[in-house]
């Protein structure tokens, strides 16, 4: 900034420049880390310079890249976009491909999940968060995100029915755009895109009850998102 | 001033600057007027917090052409030059709008056949013109603390939509405020400051207010089911209020009496305390006739004698009665 505003121009890729990141979950070196803009996904979560790669040596299994309200990536989209291209750490590259394959770099809340984590049980711990944030002036949000909470709750603990899936996908859209704040949005977001890319892990919770009962149940049999092309196969 | 034109479903008007989308929507009439349960026309600041009146706008104005990326409410979004407005007509309105009914239902007790307001509930209305059929909520209900607000007013918490239009009526009609919203998210409750008695002349418009049953009549409680008594249009001198009123009968006997309601059912004058919770002799009043009521309203299913007026002209319908 002291150099004036045509070298600060100069750092990054286009509109994107510098961020400060917080990186958080399953890596090595959690903490704040003021970045290039461009640098690649990979590079951020792997090299020792930034997060220093997942602890352990478990596999990447999901990541937030901005902060708990974006949509969740699963492995196969994390580093590479749906086209095949490396993802970038810059606002453009991450929301490439729109809610369907993308995400949003949003406010740079960077969470990194590794193989034995419970994509059900994290998002009900987000919905937990936005039912208890809502201020509860518009109707959307103050009654929706405390349905989805319950229902996502009761799906983590192994009582849910296949029928919840669509329901939270169907409640998270009347929510999305119909509210005052971007809070309902926000709420919405994560529910739908974890469903989105991690459905086969909700039907896990729903066919395995005994198993899901156990919070750590991730450890003994990780659940691996499953690629597009490997469900067709 | 100039007018400025705005067309909603198809339906083109001439508004002054600074109408809303609602209040245009109301001008062309009824089959396109989207819902309202927490704007209040009389009421400054109110409206935009039940989204039942969202509406998809096509185009923004004749400069600026773009549609707007998001289902705007209606009650809150001033009308431009040559906006073009969607209503019944688009299918992403009526399908948010079933949504938001039935997130509004999903805490509601349904507990109408011991309602009070039943037959003059706007959520009633609501839900059975915009609504689905059935529920897909499947946990318990919210329940609150029983808190009593007076000898007045009965406040039922658990059928609150959180309209705010009581709370704008405690801090516009009445001196002091009274009466707010404590806590927040899905545990926020409509209560008075330390649980003080509502007791100021005006209170009594709450009630009018109230699109539920969360604030009704304490001294009508349980008297009567409102379809079966006959509104007449009544006025007294009172050096508080204007004195015109409706008082609610059976036989000679005033079980009610309370603000008169336009189409929208906004009073159009607000009534003193006195007038509707004191004056319960037939003496106090002069009469002036029957009023008139919609005939598919459910109050006027028990027939009106003769010299009432029924609207029941094919034009004055519902377009979806007709058809």
């Amino acid at each position: 900034m002291n150099d004036g505003g045509a070298e600060y121009a100069k750092i990054g890729i286009g509109r994107s420049t510098v961020l400060v990141i917080s990186a958080s979950g399953n890596i090595n070196n959690p903490g704040v880390y003021e970045i290039e803009m461009g640098i690649t996904v990979d590079e951020f979560i792997f090299s020792d310079q930034y997060c220093g790669g997942i602890t352990n040596g478990k596999r990447l299994k999901a990541c937030v890249p901005g902060g708990s309200s974006v949509p969740i990536l699963p492995d196969y989209l994390v580093c590479k976009t749906a086209t095949g291209e490396d993802r970038l750490m810059t606002y453009e590259s991450l929301s490439d491909g729109g809610f369907a394959t993308g995400s949003m770099l949003g406010s740079g809340g960077f969470i990194v999940y590794d193989e034995n984590q419970c994509i059900v049980r994290n998002t009900w711990n987000f919905s937990r968060f936005y039912h208890h944030e809502s201020c509860g002036q518009c109707s959307p949000c103050r009654e929706g995100t405390g349905w989805m909470e319950k229902v996502l709750h009761r799906l983590e603990k192994g009582m849910g029915n296949m029928g919840d899936m669509d329901l939270l996908v169907d409640v998270a859209k009347k929510i999305e755009g119909n509210t005052i704040c971007p809070l309902g949005d926000a709420a919405a977001w994560p529910i739908a895109a974890a469903i989105r890319h991690f459905r086969h892990e909700f039907e896990y919770h729903v066919l395995h009850p005994e198993k899901v009962k156990d919070p750590k149940h991730g450890y003994r049999e990780p659940i691996m998102p499953k690629a597009p092309s490997a469900v067709t196969a | 001033m100039d007018l400025l034109k705005v067309t909603i479903d198809n339906q083109t008007i001439e508004v002054p600057a600074g109408t809303t989308i609602l209040q245009a929507a109301r001008l062309i009439g009824k089959e396109v007027a989207p819902p309202a349960m927490c704007f209040y026309t009389k009421l400054k600041t109110s409206g935009g917090y039940c989204r039942t009146c969202l509406v998809k706008v096509s185009k923004g104005s004749e400069k600026d052409p773009r549609p707007m990326p998001k289902l705007v409410a209606s009650c809150r979004t001033t009308v431009m030059d040559g906006m073009e407005v969607q209503n019944y007509t688009s299918p992403e309105v009526v399908e948010a709008r079933k949504g938001v009914v039935e997130f509004l239902l999903i805490n509601h007790p349904l507990d109408c056949p011991i309602c009070d307001q039943a037959g003059e509930c706007h959520l009633q209305d609501l839900s059975y013109e915009n609504g689905r059929s059935h529920s897909r909520y499947e946990f318990d209900r919210r329940t609150f603390d029983k808190i009593d607000i007076g000898d007045k007013i009965q406040l039922h918490m658990t059928r609150c939509i959180l309209c705010y239009r009581c709370v704008k009526v405690a801090d516009q009609l009445t001196p002091g405020r009274v009466h707010g919203v404590i806590n927040r998210g899905d545990v926020a409750e409509i209560s008075t400051y330390i649980q003080n008695a509502v007791d100021n002349e005006f209170s009594g418009n709450m009630v009018d207010v109230c699109p539920v049953g969360a604030l009704t009549d304490k001294t009508f409680r349980f008297k009567s089911r409102v379809w079966f008594l006959k509104p007449f249009d009544a006025h007294r001198d009172c050096d508080k209020c204007s004195g015109k009123t409706v008082l609610w009968k059976y036989g000679k006997e005033i079980y009610r009496v309370t603000g008169r309601k336009d189409q929208w059912g906004e009073v159009d004058e607000w009534i003193c305390n006195t007038c509707r919770y004191e004056k319960k002799a037939p003496s106090d009043w002069i009469e002036e006739g029957p009023r008139q009521i919609d005939r598919h309203s459910v109050i006027s299913q028990n027939m009106y004698e003769a010299g009432t007026k029924f609207v029941d002209s094919p034009e004055t319908l519902p377009k979806k009665q007709l058809s």
